[in-house]
């Protein structure tokens, strides 16, 4: 029996090298001889990051588009769902098995970089066509955020938070639509009509909860720093406990009952069957209000400004391509990614799914000018005296930290756990430690 | 796979040597027939497991690889002391478990003995009361989330037309009754096992033993608890610590129907260690709570078994 033990764990650990081996497929530098430039078909993968039944075949066309154009390069499309897209690139990226490129979230770009996983890109750009075409303000913020300041990522859309509300309604009840966030308040509460089911507002307690409060937050105390120079967290800011004190207090008030555990798709659920008036999301979900209700139904409105008269916005709000380091094609993969980012591509993608292209050449494009939530968009980007806050985007955590504990800490004010002070201390503390290890990691 | 213990086949051949030979053969044999799922359990139960108790003790967190070295015991002093949501977790655990193998139970004996009767229809109605069993995790969740939901759910509208709540509620969402929502739901779905092999039990009990006692005397309650009972002993311990075990690492109705919320009211340690492992892409604290997971199941099952003294009597 023994020896048959020792066999069969020599045949596993054969067979677990074997397939060791296999994945370990070491192509980090570029191949000597680049495919993909002639004639020598090759395939090359793409994963989207938020696949769906909307962007999905937005994604297969352009595919298709690009593929009649260069017929010796096959590119194989794999869809990853916008929840677990992250998680799924992790795991890539850990074994080792990544894809030729993907459309890459900014926010992710720092740890992917740190992991040295992305291919630099600043070579490519300055050769090609769409030089000084993409967005600057886009491209430098993305080359700001990583550690060694390379780009990783030409972003193809640029999206705002905004609200969405029922200008129908606001008229009907002589209410004035909110500017600045008195009279947001007052709207959601005056906008209430339990009788017939109405509410003024929807939060978002559940999945993804954090990164709405957080962007109302800095929105209504207009501060630049998530974290200041000497290592201490802006979150718990007494302008902050202001802030979630009145806007928590919305909750079953002024909100329906189950806003506490509503992922995205309730809230827009809730605003899309006409429950309430107003409701905080992006340009990007113009597509789904376009479907449920009728043009006069819908209105997009700026974010409500600070007591100075300042807009806010979330830094690096974009979605860009990213090539991988083990892609053995880079020439065909840059290929596909700068068609991508073409003025065609970018304009029909971004027409679709109603977001902000970054290619000056479409911006003229007789759509833009007829897209009122973009043109909101536009105003907000290009006012001078708009603030952009940035996020810890390069803490490895940032995200564990706002899925796990802040959209919990969340739940736990609402249904009056503790107390919005607590709640927010100890989201700053969780930002401020784990800033502390990151710097002890790298700035020794 | 089985393997048959009686190889002694009758050898044509007499030659000694040859026949010593294939005696040797013979008693390898059933080794080779049972190698395959020998492997199979190790490469897919024994190695994932030693990998558990391996990362356990390192940190593993596959967003941030560079942070990445050997714990020690950190891990297991950050779960006993430092961790505020381990035992809640735990507790949660506890009164999931309890709530679901004591309902199930008990509802499952009660629909035993009712299908165990003879009644017009009993096939039609047998079959119908199996039917939760079948559903599949994912579609009950959906189906229970509909039910239970604040602006149409089924469950509302009852109770607003019967006049027992005047406006609609919102079950899930609510701390004091989102657990005892996802208990209800899950009982419904769990009933049924209780009751098929409480079923198959009873109907393997001797009639002769029932008219044994009827000519003692004893009326229906009398045969219940000294004959039934007595003889259902070794499927209910058995399928309560099966189902204990299961209800333990069950995390499907919890996970769609509120995902361990509101504020971590039904996050049970199952759960606890998917919001970290899984969504939290931290393995190493992931297999740390895995592993005491472990040693508590280990620890109940033995003296589960020890203390209801499973099988020495049915012998």
């Amino acid at each position: 029996m023994y020896k048959h033990v020792s066999r069969s764990f020599m045949a596993i650990s054969m067979a677990a090298t074997l397939f060791l081996a296999g994945c370990s497929d070491e192509t980090a530098t570029a191949p000597k001889t680049p495919k993909g430039t002639k004639d020598e078909p090759v395939t090359i993968t793409f994963w989207d990051e938020n696949a769906g039944p909307q962007r999905t075949p937005i994604w297969e066309e352009l595919i298709k588009r690009f593929e009649d154009k260069h017929p010796n390069i096959d590119v194989e499309y794999v869809g990853l769902p916008k929840d677990s897209a992250k998680k799924k690139m992790d795991a890539a990226i850990a074994s080792d098995d990544m894809p030729d490129l993907a459309s890459v979230q900014t926010s992710w770009l720092p740890e992917f970089s740190i992991r040295e996983a992305l291919l630099p890109l600043d070579d490519y750009l300055e050769k090609s066509d769409l030089k000084d075409k993409i967005n600057e303000g886009a491209v430098k913020f993305n080359k700001d955020i990583v550690q060694d300041n390379k780009l990783y990522g030409i972003p193809y859309t640029q999206n705002l938070d905004i609200l969405w509300v029922r200008p129908d309604w606001f008229k009907e009840a002589g209410v004035k639509v909110p500017e600045i966030w008195e009279e947001f308040f007052t709207a959601a509460e005056k906008m209430t009509d339990k009788s017939k089911n109405r509410y003024g507002y929807t939060i978002r307690g559940g999945a993804g909860g954090s990164f709405q409060l957080q962007r109302l937050m800095f929105a209504y105390s207009g501060l630049e720093d998530y974290i200041d120079e000497s290592g201490k967290s802006t979150i718990n800011d007494p302008k902050h406990v202001e802030f979630v004190e009145k806007y928590l207090a919305l909750y079953k008030n002024f909100t329906p009952q189950s806003d506490i555990t509503n992922g995205y798709k309730e809230m827009i659920a809730g605003f899309d069957t006409g429950a309430v008036a107003m409701v905080q999301h992006n340009i990007g979900s113009f597509g789904e209000h376009s479907e449920a209700l009728a043009a006069d139904q819908f209105q997009a409105i700026p974010l409500p400004k600070t007591e100075e008269g300042n807009s806010v916005a979330e830094g690096g709000n974009t979605i860009g391509i990213s090539i991988f380091k083990t892609t053995k094609n880079p020439e065909a993969a840059w290929e596909f990614a700068s068609f991508l980012n073409s003025a065609e591509s970018q304009s029909y993608w971004n027409q679709q799914v109603g977001q902000i292209p970054t290619n000056s050449d479409v911006l003229n494009e007789q759509w833009i000018q007829e897209s009122p939530h973009i043109q909101i968009a536009f105003e907000v980007y290009n006012d001078p005296n708009t603030v952009l806050y940035k996020p810890p985007f390069y803490l490895p955590d940032y995200r564990t930290i706002l899925d796990n504990q802040v959209d919990a800490g969340t739940q736990a004010v609402m249904s009056g756990k503790s107390t919005v002070k607590e709640f927010l201390d100890e989201w700053a503390e969780a930002m401020e430690k784990s800033e502390k290890q990151y710097n002890e990691h790298f700035k020794k | 796979m089985h393997v048959q213990g009686d190889v002694d086949l009758p050898v044509k051949n007499p030659s000694k040597t040859k026949k010593m030979k294939k005696r040797k053969m013979e008693k390898w044999i059933p080794y080779l027939f049972i190698l395959p799922s020998f492997l199979i359990i190790v490469s897919f139960l024994f190695y994932p497991i030693g990998t558990v108790f391996y990362y356990s003790l390192q940190y593993y967190d596959i967003s941030a690889p560079y942070y990445n070295k050997f714990a020690g015991l950190d891990h297991f002093k950050r779960i006993f002391t430092e961790d505020d949501l381990f035992l809640p977790s735990l507790f949660n655990s506890f009164k999931w478990v309890v709530s679901q193998v004591g309902l199930q139970l008990i509802l499952g004996m009660i629909l035993a003995l009712l299908l165990n009767q003879t009644f017009k229809f009993r096939g039609f109605v047998r079959a119908v009361a199996f039917i939760p069993w079948a559903i599949s995790g994912v579609l009950a969740s959906v189906m229970w989330s509909l039910m239970y939901n604040e602006h149409m759910g089924v469950i509302n509208d009852l109770l607003m037309r019967m006049g027992i709540i005047s406006t609609p509620q919102a079950w899930l969402s609510d701390t004091t009754t989102a657990f005892i929502g996802v208990v209800i739901a899950e009982v419904w779905r769990g009933i049924p096992f209780f009751a098929i092999t409480l079923l198959a039990a009873l109907q393997s009990i001797p009639e002769e033993l029932y008219e044994a006692a009827r000519v003692d005397g004893a009326g229906r309650w009398k045969s219940y608890i000294h004959i039934t009972l007595p003889q259902l002993k070794n499927t209910i311990v058995l399928t309560t610590l099966l189902r204990t075990i299961w209800e333990f690492n069950n995390v499907d109705l919890l996970f769609n129907l509120t995902g361990g919320g509101p504020a971590h009211s039904t996050t049970t340690l199952t759960m606890y260690i998917a919001e970290q492992a899984v969504h939290g892409s931290n393995f190493g604290y992931g297999s740390a709570l895995t592993v005491v997971t472990f040693g508590i199941l280990f620890l109940f099952a033995i003296i589960y078994l020890k203390a209801s003294r499973f099988e020495r009597e049915g012998d």
